[in-house]
This record gives C-alpha cells, structure tokens and sequence, in this order.
C-alpha cells in the first residue's frame, strides 16, 4: 500500500509540474518564443544572445511602441534534438506567435523544420549554414551566411600571402562542415591549397588535430568550429604551431574564447558580425558602452545579433495590421529592407531571406578582440 | 472566456504539444524494454544501445533520400523502417558474435567503444544525409493543417510498436528459447551442461535488443524530420540506462512507467521557470540519487504493475479479515 501511495505521488506531483505550464493561454499580445542554448557547451551564445534581446527589449518599450508582446525564452541545451521540442512546446503550449533562435546551425535546423510544419515564423540571428533558408519560406536570419563568410575569409587569408591552409573540421557540425567547404571552394579557386584535418568536438585533448596541422605545414590555420573547440585547440597548440596565424569565423566570437586560448602567441585574426570598437560607428559605440553598463560585460557578436533580430521582427510586425497572423507576419519579416542595426543594413527581401551585410574581421591581441577590418562582400 | 473561436485552435496546439510528448516517451520506452531484453533478463552490461537507435535512425534517413521519388509512401516509410532495423541487427550482429564471450565490465566497454565508435565513423565518412540532415517527408506533405493527423499517426504506430515489443518480451521470456535465455543469465556453465549454447542464446537476444531499438531509430528520423548526430551521443544511452535501472532490470511496466516519469521530471523542471530550470541538472540528478536510495532495485524492481496490484489487494484482505 504504502509503495503504490508513494508511486503514485510522484506520478501525481509530475503532473502538476507539467500542468503549470498552460497558464501563458490568456495573453493577448504577440508571444515571441525565444530558443537559445542557456545550458550546455554553447551557453555564453545563449547568454549574450538573451542579453541582446533584453536589451532590445528595453529599448523598445522605452521607445514606446503600440505593440503588445512578451518574450518567452525556453533552454535548447545544446542539443538539436532538445531545440526542436522546445520550439513545439513555445509553438503548441506557450502559443507562440513567432520563433527567434537559435545559435547553432544544427540545432536551428530542427527548429526551423518544426517551425515550417507549424505554419509560424522563424527568424534565427545567427545561424549562418547556406541550407538552412533553401526550401523553408517560413525561416528568415538577420546575419550572412556561410559562403559568404568563407569567400570573405578566403580572400582575407590570400590577401595576406598565405596560399596553403590546413582546415580544422567537425563533421558533426553543420556549421563547421559548411563553413570549411565553402571556404576551400573559395580559397581554390583562387589559387590556394587546403589541407583537411578532423576534430571531435568537446574533446579534452586536440593533440591528434594539432600534430597533423604541424605536420602539413601551412602558412595558415583556419579553424572551422565554436570557440569551445578553437579556444583550447590553439591553447593545446603551443609551441608546435610556431606561432602561424590562426583565422576563423563568427563561431570563435565569444568572450569565453580569449580565456580558454590562454597565452598563445599565435596571431589570430576571425571574421565575424560586429566589433564593439569599430570606428565611425556611434549607434555601435553607444549599444556596447549600454550592454556593459547593463551586464558588466563586453558585447560579443551574438549580442549585437540578439539585439538586432527584435528590431527587424518589430519593423515587421508594425507593417501588419495583424501582427498575430502567422502568413501575414511571414511575408513582413521577408519585406523587410534596411533596417539600421547595429550590425549593420539588413534587407531580407531576397529568395534567400538572408542579409547581404559587411564582416568584420577581428584581431585578437594581448588577450582582448581589437577591430582589424570591414570588408565588403 | 469570451472567444470562442480563439479556443479552439489552442486546445488542438495542446494536443499537439502531448502528443508529441507521448511519442517521445513511447520511442524511449521501446529503447528501455529492447535494452531491459539485453541488460536485464540476459544480464549483458551493454552500453552501446544508443549506437544501434543512431544505425537505425541513419539508415532509414540514408535510404530514404537515396530512393528514387514518386514511390508510394506507405511503402517508402516501411522499407526504410526495415532497412534502419536491418542496419542495426546487422551492427548487432558485428559486435555481437566476436565480444558476446566476454562477460560484465569488459562487455561494458566493448559495447561502449561501438556506441561512440560507429557514430563517429559514419558522421566522418561521407554518408550524411543529402541534404545536410534532413529526412524528406514520405507519408505526405505536412503543413499546419494536417499536423495533429500526422503526429497521432506516428502515434498509433509507436502505440502499435510498444505493444508488440511488449508481447514479444513477454512471450520469449516464456517459450524455450527464452528459459535458456535466463538460465545462462543465472549461470553460464550451468546452462552449458545442459546442453544449451551459452553463445549462441545470448547473440540471439542482443540482435533482438538491436534491432528493436534500431526500429525505434528509424520511427524516429521519419518522425523528427531530421537527424544529427549530436543526438546520439552518450548522454542518450545514460538516459536509456536510467529508464532501464529505474524501471527494474527485467520489468516490462517498470520500464514503460519510468520512460514517462523520467521525461515528466525533466520536462516539469524545465517549465517552472526562474532558479528551478535554471539548475535542473542537479535536481535531475538529486531526485535520481533519492530514488536510487530508496528504491534501490527500480520502482518495481523485477515484478510487474500487475504482481503489485495482486500483492496490494491480497495485502488489504488480509487486512480486513484480522
């Protein structure tokens, strides 16, 4: 008696946890749901991305605007798996309105898919692999993507005289695998010889990797992954990289990155979407002097991006006259053109839905991101 | 509440939403029995389980965007269900026959080394899913208006595929085969005297365990609609062990009830919110720990829900008559 009482006290207290979920029903603004990975190896993305948001946030309602929203966020813990379910809990449960999230381009797949077959709006802020916008109209980013960001670094890393590249790949990763492969497309065609070597990410020890990078000898090393993976792989590198320039992309753009690289001498040179100290940019300077202020942290690339993403969905929703509809939200957010954002003009009305934004390529020296550049693509 | 017509599409969406949950849980659950088969009743410590689940998943994604398009659905989704649990009896098969001679820990790690093995290689292979991960739908198109249809028919058929997982166990711990099964579980030399081969039984119900969660793996990718293989890691045979220990090694509604209870806590301390989801990894882990404690065999330990209710009422006529 007393074992099935207790069984069935556990039972009857589960219930109840889910059962307080259903209360968000009776809202009558737009809910905006938001998935990002609080939780797990990409959590300072989720972090500065929710911050971003926050922020933006803040700033609208200062602004005033006629439209009544919320924000729910929900924790994807870095997994795909767990992004696509949380994506329905926000769609089916929270009744949201629109999806913004998330970071990586395998986790945001699985939201999109859900998102398409839900009939709501999804707008990722950095999700960058080419194929996630190719035959879903309900998915729109607010940042470049991956063959641009990989022709930009191609060129970037020819420019400087260095014609062999060894390529640090996770197959696992749709970022890290589209990212590379557009990245020697673009470095082959023109003129250069790639050199591929394959890591597992969160990994504890890169030796294999980094010996055959030292072994190839290359002029320059692109790593092709998060900054969870680049930051300790160059950390591990030491001395049997030689101090050869190390570039890689927005993945590494992460205040966590120039702690784990420890004191490598290595240059390191990554492209990525905004630099908090660009030059002859106020709007820039004013949002990461207010994100301090606020977090007590410098503003990485996914802050600006999380900020952003909000602007672009509210110039959006003001352009409906029913913001809550699914089909007419869509096509607003895929109308979208120039909106100054802090990382620049977004205009997603192409078949893309994807932005055709300036790079920044960063510097990292002495421990801290210094701007390098602005390049075009 | 005033509008009526605002109701109705939320009330489907929660629909939706629980069934989608139910399907998840009904997918772990088949993991749980077809590992309780292997880890329980044929006392293998297997902890490969989550690499079978990934063969199946991926074979069923491979063939399905390798079929040529214009097939019938309906036999589209069977074959490459078939072909995902053939993949999978087929890995069984590999690293079943050559380490099924090694006992406890060193089966353990063996097993181990295929889980994580086999994904890594296939992911580093070239034999991804076109394109990038995606699972084409083969049933029919789904959209916002025939979605509810589409979750209740995966559904029915993971209903359909728990049942039958439950009668087969059920059954074969019963017939001839199965008593051997247990007999060499008890005592392998024992069994061997006996005239049964210890060998042999014990491949046999691996591939069982194999393919069924290889099955599982398949109903998965055509359910998800994409598969990556950072869903296959680890932390999935962890979660497949838990069901599995806190079910009751060797019981079939132990399993089943864990599957939903250990998804029910997960999911309940992530929706309170605030400082509660925040660390729901370590009350995860905390309430595990209790319930290690108290019910240190699983929540039935090896019985069934049924031999406690029969305890229970014969318990409670005692009772009245004293």
């Amino acid at each position: 008696m007393a074992r099935l009482g207790r069984v069935l006290l556990l039972l009857t207290t589960c219930l109840g946890l889910l059962g307080t979920a259903g209360c968000g029903d009776d809202y009558d603004g737009l809910v905006i749901g938001v998935v990002l990975p609080m939780t797990g190896p990409q959590a300072t993305y989720g972090e500065e991305s929710w911050n971003g948001l926050q922020l933006a946030e803040a700033d609208l309602r200062q602004a005033g605007t006629n439209i009544k929203f919320k924000l729910v966020l929900k924790d994807e813990k870095s997994t795909p798996q767990e992004a696509q379910t949380q994506a329905k809990t926000l769609m089916e449960l929270e009744g949201a309105h629109v999806l913004l999230g998330s970071v990586a381009s395998s986790n945001t797949k699985t939201i999109a898919g859900a998102a398409k077959e839900n009939g709501t709006p999804c707008i990722t802020p950095a999700s960058t692999n080419d194929n996630l916008t190719t035959g879903n109209p309900w998915l729109s980013r607010i940042c470049y993507k991956d063959s641009v960001q990989g022709g930009v670094l191609a060129t970037f890393a020819l420019s400087n005289g260095w014609k062999r590249a060894a390529v640090c790949v996770d197959n696992e990763s749709d970022y890290s695998r589209g990212f590379a492969d557009n990245f020697k497309g673009a470095f082959e065609a023109a003129g250069g010889t790639t050199h591929f070597e394959y890591f597992k990410a969160g990994n504890a020890d890169y030796s294999n990797v980094i010996q055959g990078v030292a072994d190839a000898n290359p002029d320059v090393i692109f790593i092709s992954g998060y900054y969870e993976d680049g930051g300790p792989m160059i950390k591990q590198a030491k001395a049997r990289w030689e101090g050869k320039p190390v570039i890689g992309g927005d993945g590494l753009d992460s205040a966590e990155f120039l702690t784990l690289i420890g004191d490598a001498q290595n240059p390191i040179y990554f492209s990525t979407h905004f630099a908090p100290d660009a030059p002859d940019e106020p709007a820039v300077k004013a949002f990461a002097e207010r994100y301090r202020e606020r977090f007590g942290k410098e503003p990485g690339a996914m802050a600006a991006l999380g900020y952003d993403v909000l602007f672009v969905l509210m110039d959006a929703a003001k352009r409906c006259a029913n913001p809550k509809s699914a089909a007419e939200l869509n096509t607003a957010i895929g109308a979208t053109k120039n909106v100054k954002g802090i990382t620049g003009l977004i205009s997603l009305d192409n078949p893309d839905r994807t932005p055709n934004k300036p790079l920044v390529i960063v510097k990292v020296e002495g421990g801290a991101k210094k701007f390098h550049s602005t390049i075009k693509p | 509440m005033d509008a009526g017509v605002l109701q109705l599409p939320l009330a489907i969406k929660l629909d939706l939403w629980l069934t989608d949950q139910v399907i998840l849980v009904g997918l772990f659950a088949l993991l749980a029995l077809s590992l309780n088969l292997i880890n329980g009743w044929g006392r293998m410590f297997s902890l490969g389980h989550h690499g079978f689940y990934f063969l199946g998943a991926y074979g069923a994604a491979w063939l399905t965007a390798a079929l040529p398009t214009g097939l019938p659905g309906a036999l589209v989704f069977v074959t490459t269900c078939l072909f995902g649990m053939l993949v999978a009896t087929a890995g069984g098969l590999l690293i079943g026959v050559p380490c099924l001679r090694l006992r406890g820990d060193y089966l353990a790690i063996a097993t181990l080394g295929f889980g994580e093995g086999v994904r890594l290689v296939i992911s580093n292979a070239d034999v991804r899913v076109p394109p990038g991960f995606t699972v084409p739908r083969v049933l029919f198109e789904v959209n916002s208006s025939n979605l509810l249809m589409y979750r209740l028919l995966f559904l029915g058929i993971v209903i359909l595929l728990v049942v039958g997982v439950v009668l087969l166990i059920r059954n074969y711990v019963r017939s001839s085969a199965g008593r051997a099964m247990l007999a060499v579980a008890q005592d392998e030399r024992a069994a061997g005297l006996l005239g049964i081969n210890p060998t042999g039984s014990k491949v046999l119900v691996f591939l069982m365990g194999s393919a069924i969660a290889g099955l599982a793996g398949a109903v998965y990718a055509h359910y998800s609609g994409s598969v990556a293989p950072k869903d296959f890691e680890f932390v999935l045979m962890v979660t497949i062990f838990l069901i599995v220990v806190l079910g009751g090694l060797g019981s079939i509604s132990g399993c089943i009830l864990a599957a939903f209870l250990l998804r029910a806590t997960e999911r309940g301390l992530g929706m309170v919110g605030g400082v509660v989801s925040e660390w729901w990894q370590v009350e995860f882990a905390l309430i595990l720990i209790l319930l290690m404690i108290f019910r240190p065999n699983g929540i039935f330990g090896p019985r069934e829900l049924t031999d406690v209710i029969r305890d229970w009422r014969q318990r409670r006529r005692a009772g009245s008559k004293a």
